[in-house]
């Protein structure tokens, strides 16, 4: 299940095993999807669909490059749907969206002991 | 090589950049398009890679910018973009991008895509191929020596001294430094057409002889215009034309070949007169010895405001040193003629 929100292997390799890159990242990451959660909400509450197709592509951007898989895919079908002014897309996808990153937040704890458990993989090789 | 990555989004940003600087680059990030714009005016970064959307100027806004302005060496443009199909492929590439990198960016294929630009900008040899072809020119004419090497070093200096006055800095960038010491070597380019028994006479020209030695910057100058028609792209072809053309023009009208006046002479023109005609001072040639620095400095002086743009003038004063430096290093042995025993002046 971890594996489809957050392909971790993968964010490894892109930063070349760096393990301080990697925290550091994810530290960002984590307030940029708190950032994004307000935002896009409030966007919705205000009917801003520009606003809400110009957050989820970002979202979507800083999620693929993260590696999250889910999130990603999410972010980008509201994007679209923002983009159609569809008004029941939105409000579904949206819920999508936030769920993703509520899933994230709480996986957030759980990676300290994954970047742990790589950075010791990488000394045994 | 300096690779600017142009990317608001500052996670990618900085994966982005630590990838580059993994593979050997030197990697600078800035957030928005018009940043990037300045950065990329210095002249110091041959390689971009840019997001699509951005603050500021967007990667298509500052793609078509730097695809107008057809002056400095070429910028490799590699967009990152998440806006995937066809359409997005084609307006891209009409606004001037090179290769693009689709979001998630792999870092694997992020290098095989830089390295290809490596390989195109490796193919704009053209300084080697311009210097050669101005020294292929200059080989019929008794001024050999290190005449072209020393007259693009006094170009460049001028240019960047006047880069740093308020009067200049809108007009004179990193770029335009670049420019004009390349294209500098070609201002005589027009000699190879001048018949050898005038160009390779010995004593004074006759006043027919100098209407036809005066062609040169005609001839010079109708030829980089019709290589340019073939190389539309070649934007440096246009500077070295406008040099050919006017570097015999006088500030004052009394120049050739159309008597221009003041500021209707280009300032790459205005920039070669003064280091064409220092150089022709500190230099023996065969109608003279070489003068000093403070004789040619003198005749320098009287021609402000006459000869030459008295601006361009200052600017020389404030470098002396330099050309000083210059002429020590690239000079040729010559006797030195010096302020004492003044004869007859050249120009």
């Amino acid at each position: 299940m971890f594996k489809t929100e957050w392909n971790f292997q993968q964010l490894h390799e892109k930063c070349f095993g760096n393990q301080a890159l990697i925290e550091k990242l994810l530290v960002k990451f984590c307030s940029t999807l708190v950032d994004a959660r307000t935002e896009l909400k409030q966007a919705f509450s205000q009917s801003d669909y520009e606003l809400i197709q110009s957050r989820s592509h970002r979202l979507k951007g800083e999620a693929g490059t993260m590696c999250c898989l889910k999130l990603h895919s999410a972010a980008d079908r509201l994007c679209h749907a923002a983009k159609a002014h569809d008004v029941q897309d939105v409000e579904q996808l949206l819920e999508d969206v936030i769920a993703c990153i509520d899933h994230l937040l709480k996986c957030d704890l759980m990676l300290g002991s994954i970047v742990e458990s790589a950075a010791s993989s990488d000394s045994s090789n | 090589m300096q690779i600017l990555v142009a990317e608001d989004d500052s996670i990618t940003a900085e994966m982005i950049a630590h990838a580059l600087e993994k593979f050997g680059y030197n990697v600078t990030v800035v957030n928005n398009g018009l940043d990037a714009y300045e950065k990329l005016r210095t002249g110091r970064f041959k390689l971009l890679v840019s997001d699509w959307q951005m603050p500021g100027l967007t990667g298509l806004e500052l793609c078509e910018l730097l695809r107008n302005q057809r002056t400095g060496s070429y910028i490799y443009v590699i967009m990152l973009t998440s806006h995937g199909g066809i359409e997005n492929v084609v307006r891209g590439l009409e606004a001037g991008a090179d290769d693009f990198l689709t979001k998630p960016f792999n870092p694997s294929e992020l290098l095989v895509r830089i390295r290809v630009g490596e390989r195109v900008l490796g193919l704009e040899s053209r300084e080697l191929m311009i210097f050669a072809l101005a020294k292929l020119a200059e080989s019929r004419d008794r001024e050999t020596g290190a005449h072209l090497e020393r007259m693009r070093e006094y170009a460049r200096i001028l240019t960047e001294e006047l880069s740093e006055t308020e009067e200049f800095q809108n007009i004179i960038d990193g770029r335009y430094v670049d420019l004009i010491y390349l294209t500098t070597p070609l201002h005589d380019i027009g000699k190879v057409a001048i018949p050898d028994r005038i160009l390779l006479k010995e004593g004074p020209l006759t006043a027919a002889e100098f209407e036809v030695m005066k062609t040169h910057t005609v001839l010079g100058a109708q030829t980089l215009e019709e290589v340019a028609q073939y190389a539309p792209s070649a934007g440096f072809l246009e500077m070295a034309r406008d040099i050919a053309i006017s570097h015999h023009e006088r500030f004052d009208g009394s120049g050739y070949p159309y008597g221009l006046v003041g500021e209707d002479i280009p300032l790459c023109g205005r920039i070669t007169a003064v280091a064409d005609v220092y150089d022709a001072l500190t230099s023996k040639r065969v109608y003279k010895q070489a003068y000093d620095h403070s004789l040619a400095r003198k005749i320098i002086l009287d021609g402000s405001g006459t000869s030459f743009d008295s601006r361009l003038v200052q600017a020389f004063l404030r470098r002396e040193a330099d050309f000083i430096a210059i002429q020590e290093e690239h000079g040729d042995e010559a006797e030195i003629f010096d302020s004492d025993s003044r004869r007859n002046a050249p120009c």
